[in-house]
């Protein structure tokens, strides 16, 4: 592990990345599955992810082992390498509809020829580059990111608020239970943070109170989505359902705009690239876990260039091809984020043994 | 000493690198690398849309930046493609021409009346689909061919879009005098369960004097002389640039012919997506008072030498479902700040100065509203259309009583209006 990440660091990822990977295609793929219900299965998405968040935070007070650590003390090297190598694979798996879904949303937002996938290379460039970065230097990236996430989320939401029919919204709680059930099983795949927080665990100095932090942070984010799930589909009603991007539509009615131009976009490139940086948190801790399965930590490169280039080839093979990708992250993808999102974090309060010892922590020092 | 060079080209590497990435991700978030070239391709600001048995034949207005000594001038000019539907047409447009029409800039798009026969969303369905659009182009119908309101040659170099989007101004707007509506208010009404919508009914001076006698300026007669030019010029043309290309600053202004404009202020209706029937100026006007976000606007009572004309600020309006049992009521609710603006009684230096209404001139206005009110929930009940958006409202505040009076609610809907006014301090 090179060096470590602070709880702060941890907590703007998870408003900031948690909130901003959601919230290119979400909010159209809930209005296209719930109608103007589509807040009541994000809340409990949210509420779902928050509690496995506030699960993993709480066995970060009972240990200051890592994953890796706590795997090998009870199961062995083979079974901590094959946990890490599985979680590195993992995360490459949540890298890929976030970063379609952003390939996307550049094509229609500020594209008006077809995109070629020769023009993604700056993003790729970007993706091998934090790659190989620590997980500090992720920290690092996370101190830079809330701030221009709050801000241009901040001035999209200031500038669609004012333009919406909020009685769309009624009647709220009007959605069936299989409806309720479709939409989290079809969207679950979404809400995988809890996994981000496994491989910090070890790698930041816990103090009281920081696993309700963590947890805080983890909902304050979700409850963005849904705040600007609901703007979105105030603004639209129902057509919500045939608005892509969320993030650029809802602010097109801001009367402003008819005069200044669209002023709205430079907030959707500041939201863009807090996505990127939340791309290349996925890459960083496939190569993270890598680096620790086979125990070589000067292999960062190497591990970054293999996750870059099976991103680009899974590009290459979905391009064009995103409504069957989006079938099959509905039908199935709940499944391993089930296991390595939800499970895995409550399985590894089986791995630690006892009370977290030592003075420090209990005080907090 | 070589460690300390080590560290300094990592360290140098790393910045040079974040540097470049940087750089790429600029030009890349700012489209650089996707250069248009503006010779290719067109910025349509308008776009009309009329039926030809079959076909669809859709005039896209195009604006085309002239360099000039002083600065710059814009000439507009109209093409015309044919299609199925609006994909195909605009399709052709781009084989015919060479160029494809971008309708990123698109401001309006007018519906001819050929195509209020069919459903109006299907016509619009391209619209709706284009994620390029952005569903902010204000929508219109008009009496006659959309192709050949947009092909007028209109003064001071104005085009036909330019003029219709001023009348369709929020200034308009908020002044109750037209009903300004975009694609996505067309939608969101006609997909909500009242399946309803309204767009303004464009007319032109001529034929909006032989309707109901009011009309903005303009010469009528000048306006057939244009309007015969535009069918001989414009109509089912397939011709690259079909006219309307000279319309730089005053030109268009050199005769009476060219003079004349539109009138925006009636309202077509449709239900279902099918059209219903027009409001008149009036009708329009007390729906817009309704339904709108009216800041100031002006009313006409009485006759004679009663007649007055009083300014309503600060009007507030509203269509509220109340379900009492099993007798749906539709309140109307009005309220707004009146003032006399002046009348037709010989005026006197006292009465001059008397801005402020007495009850007498308040309790004519108020019936003057109240009738204009009714007159309206009549008129929806005739065309079957719910303009109040009634059934969107019992779905959304008596869900449970929806299926039970859903198919029945327009018919035994009964009417309660409530009209406010208080006089100005």
């Amino acid at each position: 592990m090179n060096g470590t990440i602070k709880v702060r660091q941890i907590c703007f990822m998870l408003v900031a990345y948690n909130a901003a990977t959601k919230l290119l295609l979400y909010p159209t793929f809930m209005a296209a599955e719930a109608g103007n219900a589509l807040v009541i299965p994000a809340l409990v998405g949210v509420a779902l992810q928050t509690a496995a968040v506030g699960a993993t935070a709480y066995l970060s007070s009972r240990t200051d082992k890592t994953l890796f650590a706590l795997v090998e003390q009870r199961l062995g090297r083979a079974a901590a390498r094959t946990v890490y190598v599985l979680l590195g694979l993992y995360f490459l798996f949540l890298a890929v509809v976030p970063l379609v879904e952003q390939k996307n949303f550049i094509h229609d937002a500020y594209y008006e020829t077809i995109l070629s996938l020769g023009m993604l290379l700056p993003v790729f460039a970007f993706l091998f580059y934090a790659g190989m970065k620590s997980i500090k230097d992720a920290g690092a990236f996370a101190d830079i990111c809330l701030p221009v996430f709050a801000i241009s989320l901040g001035a999209i939401l200031i500038m669609s608020a004012g333009q919406g029919d909020y009685s769309n919204l009624l009647p709220v709680a009007d959605v069936s239970a299989g409806v309720l059930g479709r939409g989290i099983i079809a969207s679950l795949y979404r809400f995988s943070e809890p996994a981000l927080l496994l491989i910090f665990l070890g790698n930041f100095k816990y103090r009281k109170g920081d696993a309700a932090k963590l947890t805080l942070s983890c909902a304050v984010g979700g409850l963005a989505v849904v705040a600007t799930m609901a703007v979105f589909y105030a603004v639209y009603g129902p057509l919500a359902r045939t608005r892509t991007f969320a993030i650029v539509n809802s602010t097109l009615f801001f009367s402003p705009l008819e005069h200044l131009g669209r002023l709205d976009l430079i907030a959707a490139y500041a939201f863009d690239l807090v996505v990127l940086f939340a791309l290349a948190l996925y890459v960083q801790a496939f190569t993270h876990c890598f680096c620790r399965a086979f125990g070589r930590e000067d292999f960062n490169c190497l591990f970054s260039a293999i996750a870059t280039a099976v991103l680009v080839a899974v590009v290459l093979i979905v391009n064009n091809k995103y409504s069957l990708l989006q079938r099959a992250a509905a039908s199935w993808f709940f499944i391993p984020v089930i296991i390595f999102s939800y499970l895995l974090p409550l399985g590894a309060h089986l791995l630690v043994r006892g009370k977290r010892g030592g003075k420090a922590h209990e005080d907090g020092r | 000493m070589k460690t300390d060079a080590k560290r300094l080209i990592k360290r140098g590497g790393a910045i040079v690198c974040a540097l470049i990435i940087a750089a790429l991700a600029f030009l890349f978030f700012t489209n650089d690398f996707g250069l248009v070239d503006l010779r290719k391709t067109s910025v349509v600001i308008g776009v009309g849309l009329d039926r030809a048995g079959e076909e669809l034949e859709l005039t896209a207005q195009l604006a085309v930046p002239q360099a000039a000594e002083n600065g710059s001038e814009t000439r507009f000019e109209t093409i015309v493609g044919k299609g199925a539907t609006v994909a195909e047409a605009l399709n052709e447009i781009n084989v015919r021409t060479g160029f494809y029409p971008k309708l990123v800039f698109c401001e309006l798009i007018l519906l001819g009346e050929s195509c209020l026969d069919g459903d109006v969303f299907a016509t619009l369905d391209y619209f709706y689909r284009n994620e390029y659009t952005g569903l902010t182009p204000k929508v219109a119908a008009c009496k006659g061919s959309a192709g050949e309101a947009l092909s007028r040659n209109l003064p001071l170099g104005v085009s036909a879009t330019d003029a219709i989007i001023r009348l369709l101004s929020e200034e308009a707007e908020r002044s109750a005098n037209v009903s300004t509506v975009n694609l996505r208010d067309v939608g969101a009404n006609g997909y909500s369960p009242s399946s309803f919508c309204y767009m303004p009914y464009i007319t032109t001076d001529e034929s909006q004097d032989g309707e109901s006698g009011s009309a903005q300026s303009g010469g009528s007669q000048g306006g057939e002389e244009n309007s015969a030019k535009s069918q001989g010029e414009g109509g089912g043309s397939r011709s690259e640039q079909s006219q309307g290309g000279d319309g730089n600053s005053g030109q268009g202004a050199e005769s009476g012919a060219q003079n004349e404009g539109f009138v925006c202020s009636s309202c077509a209706l449709f239900s279902d997506g099918k059209f219903v029937g027009v409001l008149d100026e009036r009708l329009t006007f007390a729906y817009n008072l309704i339904s709108g976000e009216v800041r100031h606007a002006f009313l006409r009572c009485g006759q004679g030498d009663d007649l007055l004309v009083m300014g309503l600020r600060d009007c507030r309006g509203g269509a509220k479902l109340a379900l009492d049992g099993d007798s749906p009521t539709l309140k109307l609710s009005f309220s707004a700040m009146a003032r006399v603006q002046d009348g037709e009684s010989n005026p006197t230096p006292e009465s001059e100065g008397r801005k402020i209404a007495t009850e007498e001139e308040l309790a004519l206005c108020r019936a003057e509203l109240e009738g204009l009110f009714r007159a309206l929930f009549d008129k929806s009940k005739a065309f079957g259309c719910d303009i109040f958006g009634v059934r969107t409202q019992l779905y959304r505040r008596f869900r449970k009583s929806y299926e039970k009076f859903e198919g029945s609610i327009l018919s035994d809907l009964s009417l309660s209006v409530e009209v406010k006014l208080r006089s100005a301090a």
